[in-house]
């Protein structure tokens, strides 16, 4: 009998009905009251403690993640790009076609060098200058 | 607040501050789903990283038969359960308890029972129940989902799900009956 007594009351919680509760004897009054008390509790659970950043720490690792994904593809295109080069010239290659390259960087060979170091400049220029600002972003 | 689809066509055009305000719109949720599962707010956090990357990854695959915060509220238990099973310290608390035979243990801390606290001294019990037990009556009275939504989260019978709810807030009424003399005061 209390079994089914206990249902109905906890029915009665659930539905939110418990303004009707003039049938209800004295006993299972103070089980209604402790039911509520119970609801009651649950729903003041303090809310959890989250870091004021946590969805900035989100946005920044589906950030990182793209542009890993991106450094990945870019470095399996040089990869198959390097060995089809390497493929094609063991292909091609013949004495005539050695001679030609070696004349052409020895004549050409002062715009290499300038070129190759002018193009290493840039890029540590370019790594120093990200690193100044993501520390300026993160001050 | 934003409208969920709003916000979704948003992030799915690849916008990141719409996907900041999603998270903190949810983040309380999550939260509390996994905090529920795993207790320690540490490996919450973790976990929560987690079901947020992973709701951004499959948000294209949202198709609007739930609520938004139903759909993220299942990926936050299914993660919670995963990492609860991938973690062999957490096994003593965690799926495997025999919560037909379930007791809370007999001590209660000093500074509830100084206080007079009923709502801390219920929330101290209810942390003590086993997963189900604790997850099912949070997702039910505290982030007011029903029982429909709770099947969709966490893949359990209506019945179960029924069945749990009333055991769990038996047990607790139980318990709080045999201490109302203590806490006397503060019920009045």
């Amino acid at each position: 009998m209390k079994q089914v007594n206990d249902s109905i009351i906890q029915e009665m919680l659930s539905s939110k009905e418990i303004t009707q509760d003039e049938f209800l004897t004295k006993e299972e009054k103070v089980s209604l009251m402790l039911y509520q008390q119970v609801v009651e509790a649950i729903q003041a659970y303090p809310n959890p403690a989250i870091k004021n950043d946590f969805s900035s720490i989100i946005t920044e690792k589906i950030v990182h993640k793209k542009t890993r994904r991106y450094q990945i593809f870019l470095n399996f295109l040089i990869v198959f790009l390097t060995l089809f080069s390497f493929t094609a010239f063991i292909f091609f290659i013949n004495s005539d076609m050695l001679y030609m390259v070696k004349t052409v960087l020895f004549q050409y060979k002062w715009i290499f060098l300038f070129t190759i170091t002018m193009l290493t400049l840039i890029q540590l220029f370019d790594a120093n200058r990200i690193s100044i600002m993501n520390k300026r972003i993160s001050l | 607040m934003i409208d969920d689809q709003e916000l979704i066509n948003q992030v799915l055009e690849g916008n990141l501050m719409s996907f900041t305000i999603l998270v903190k719109q949810y983040q309380n949720l999550v939260f509390s789903i996994l905090i529920k599962i795993l207790k320690k707010e540490e490996d919450a956090e973790d976990v929560a990283q987690e079901v947020f990357l992973k709701v951004h990854k499959h948000l294209n695959k949202f198709q609007f038969q739930s609520k938004l915060s139903t759909w993220i509220a299942a990926i936050a238990y299914s993660e919670g359960l995963n990492y609860l099973k991938k973690s062999s310290r957490n096994l003593s608390h965690g799926l495997n308890e025999d919560i037909d035979n379930f007791n809370f243990s007999n001590e209660t801390p000093h500074w509830i029972l100084e206080k007079k606290d009923l709502k801390r001294y219920v929330q101290f019990l209810v942390d003590q129940l086993p997963v189900q037990y604790k997850t099912v009556l949070t997702l039910f009275h505290l982030n007011e989902f029903s029982y429909q939504e709770i099947q969709q989260i966490t893949g359990m019978p209506e019945g179960t799900i029924k069945g749990y709810l009333f055991r769990a807030r038996n047990l607790l009424k139980t318990k709080i009956e045999n201490h109302s003399i203590l806490f006397h005061e503060t019920s009045k």
